[in-house]
């Protein structure tokens, strides 16, 4: 792994030899959010953890806002992490968006994919005819608003003005720095093409196999959303979780683990 | 008015205290909340326990945010400060928010347990939103500023090369001017000439900077102008310069606009005397048509001039810029910077598109009259 790529993704990944085990995190979030899932698979596989440009402990100088304003920026991205592997194919784990980044990256190289686990995943947030994202068009404005409120609100430009030196303000960075950081400026973009893309037509053609774990009631992506991918995911597996929330790999680590563990047993 | 529980202060502090308490389960629905939070939200109790989660109460934006980045980071640093959402009120108010929260694993079940603490920030909200607009605004400012400034300097830099040139040349001529030699009478009378000349320049480019400069006057009157009786003033004004260079002007019916009349009047002139300036072999003509959008109107200058390359195109209206392939014929840079202003201050759009050796087009939006909307 070249240190530059190593900086730009933060990548965490020891390569000896077993096979790689990629984890994507989702919007809003950072590689952390895996902490309770990769450590097991450590045994059987190279796990590699990386934060998208933008998020967490990326390098945000590589952030170009006129390169990332479609989700194909970031698959890219994941081509190029794969790329510089050097191996002949990974299995990669996505949450969220990340899920259907994963699926556009198998769709310009397939061959670089063994399986795709996708965790509760969503090819398009809003409403359309049969189709239900769970959203409307118009609330996409108030998604971004409240991103804004959050990210660039007073809470991150107003605090270092009244805290004023330098260095206090590299501490209170610091403090702020926990976990599921990310950059303003990239936040909203990434809330924005996360939000209102619409990657359905994009599922179509996948030969990859796929794992589905769908969680029974989730707010932002509903069960009828899993369904939909995977009808049109023809070589896909879905596992319905009896959970509540749109982050099972948080919530409850145990039966994601046991999920994809049986799947990749299964496709060995 | 709230009623107080002398034996248990402990309750009357969770349930009066001047914040919102709430606690939530595993499952997402709502186990406890105090009378704070109901009486803000205008709930009784039973209503609020009978919700089927506690995203119910959050507008659609804060979902989002609760579920993709406020659980996850509960679950992993099991506490969370300061994130600003919002509620429904029961009559369908929104009331902004700031909430602190917790994550406590319950020991007997191994259920999580999570504790909100909630501010009322409505007051606050407006005083953010009035800063986020004022630092906007002073962004904007000091954009327009560093405009400026470029501007300024590229001025010092024009005059101090294209206004010293005629300068020099006007003093070298001085120079060997002889007024008390009769014998040199016609060669004075030629040099005389040409210092005229030099002058004339000077003072074109001069009276440019100027009218440039007082577009920024503020107190000129808009009213509605036509345009089609102010396109044939300018060719009436040209006339002579037409007749010279054996050019054509054809002008399609144009509408009435909302503008100041001196300016649009200079902006055509402008874009046709460049039109007859920067011509190509072949007798200049030029064709002005008008097309209705909505509420403005977009109007198209072409001409069969010499044209410029299409990367150019937003070159050819810098204040003060020349191409370089125009630098031997005579030229301020100041023509087409005055018909940007003139289209922006009108609040319209100005553009060009071309290939070289095949003519330009110039286009421009003016904003229609109210009436003919």
């Amino acid at each position: 792994m070249q240190p530059a790529i190593q900086k730009k993704y933060n990548i965490k990944y020891q390569d000896s030899g077993k096979p790689v085990l990629v984890f994507a995190h989702g919007y809003g979030c950072d590689q952390s959010m895996w902490r309770f899932v990769a450590p097991a698979f450590e045994e059987k596989y190279d796990v590699l953890l990386f934060d998208y440009v933008g998020s967490g402990n990326s390098d945000i100088k590589e952030y170009n806002p006129s390169k990332y304003n479609t989700l194909y920026a970031y698959a890219e991205d994941v081509l190029e992490i794969i790329t510089y592997l050097n191996k002949s194919e990974v299995i990669f784990v996505g949450h969220s968006v990340s899920a259907i980044i994963g699926i556009l990256a198998a769709k310009m190289q397939p061959q670089f994919f063994q399986n795709l686990v996708l965790v509760s995943p969503s090819p398009y947030f809003i409403n359309d005819g049969a189709y239900k994202g769970g959203f409307s068009k118009e609330d996409i404005e108030e998604i971004i608003t409240t991103v804004e409120d959050n990210f660039i609100g007073w809470t991150s430009f107003v605090t270092p003005v009244i805290v004023g030196n330098k260095e206090r303000m590299e501490f209170a960075s610091e403090l702020e720095k926990s976990f599921c950081s990310m950059d303003p400026v990239a936040a909203r973009q990434f809330a924005k093409i996360t939000f209102s893309s619409d990657h359905r037509e994009d599922l179509a053609g996948i030969d990859v196999p796929c794992l589905i774990i769908q969680c029974q009631f989730d707010q932002l992506a509903p069960i009828e959303v899993g369904d939909f991918m995977h009808e049109k995911l023809t070589s896909s597996q879905l596992v319905v979780i009896e959970e509540w929330g749109h982050c099972p790999h948080l919530t409850s680590p145990g039966k994601v683990i046991a999920s994809i563990d049986q799947f990749l047993q299964a496709h060995q | 008015m709230n009623q107080l529980n002398h034996n248990h202060p402990t309750i009357d502090l969770f349930n009066q205290a001047p914040c919102g308490f709430l606690s939530m389960d595993h499952e997402g629905k709502i186990v406890a909340v105090n009378n704070s939070l109901l009486n803000w939200l205008d709930y009784n109790r039973e209503e609020m326990l009978a919700l089927p989660s506690f995203v119910h109460i959050l507008t659609l934006g804060s979902r989002i945010l609760f579920e993709s980045t406020l659980i996850p980071k509960l679950r992993l640093q099991e506490e969370v400060a300061e994130v600003s959402m919002e509620m429904w009120k029961k009559n369908g108010e929104k009331m902004p928010i700031l909430v602190n929260a917790s994550m406590i694993k319950d020991e007997t079940t191994g259920k999580s347990v999570y504790w909100f603490s909630i501010l009322d920030i409505t007051k606050r909200k407006t005083f953010e939103r009035e800063l986020n607009a004022a630092k906007k605004e002073a962004e904007e400012k000091a954009r327009q500023l560093e405009l400026k400034n470029k501007e300024l300097e590229r001025f010092a830099h024009v005059i101090s090369h294209d206004l010293k040139g005629p300068l020099n040349t006007i003093s070298g001529l001085l120079n060997i001017l002889d007024i008390r030699d009769p014998s040199k009478s016609q060669r004075n009378d030629q040099i005389l000439e040409l210092v005229f000349g030099s002058t004339q320049k000077m003072k074109q480019m001069v009276d440019g900077l100027l009218s440039y400069y007082l577009l920024d006057q503020k107190d000129l009157a808009i009213q509605p102008v036509d345009l089609q009786l102010l396109c044939n003033q300018a060719v009436c004004l040209l006339n002579s310069d037409i007749q010279k260079s054996n050019g054509k002007i054809g002008v399609d019916k144009l509408p009435v606009v909302q503008g100041i009349e001196g300016q649009l009047l200079s902006l055509f002139l402008n874009l046709f005397s460049n039109a007859l300036k920067y011509r190509s072999k072949a007798d200049p003509e030029i064709q002005v048509k008008a097309k209705l959008e909505r509420d403005w109107v977009r109007i198209e200058v072409q001409d069969n001039g010499l044209g410029f390359e299409p990367d150019q195109s937003n070159k050819v209206f810098g204040f003060m810029e020349r191409l370089p392939q125009h630098s031997k014929l005579e030229g301020t840079g100041l023509g087409l910077a005055n018909c940007q202003r003139i289209v922006e201050r009108h609040g319209g759009k100005i553009w060009a598109t071309s290939e070289k050796g095949k003519g330009s087009c110039f286009y421009f939006t003016l904003p229609l009259p109210v009436s003919a909307i």
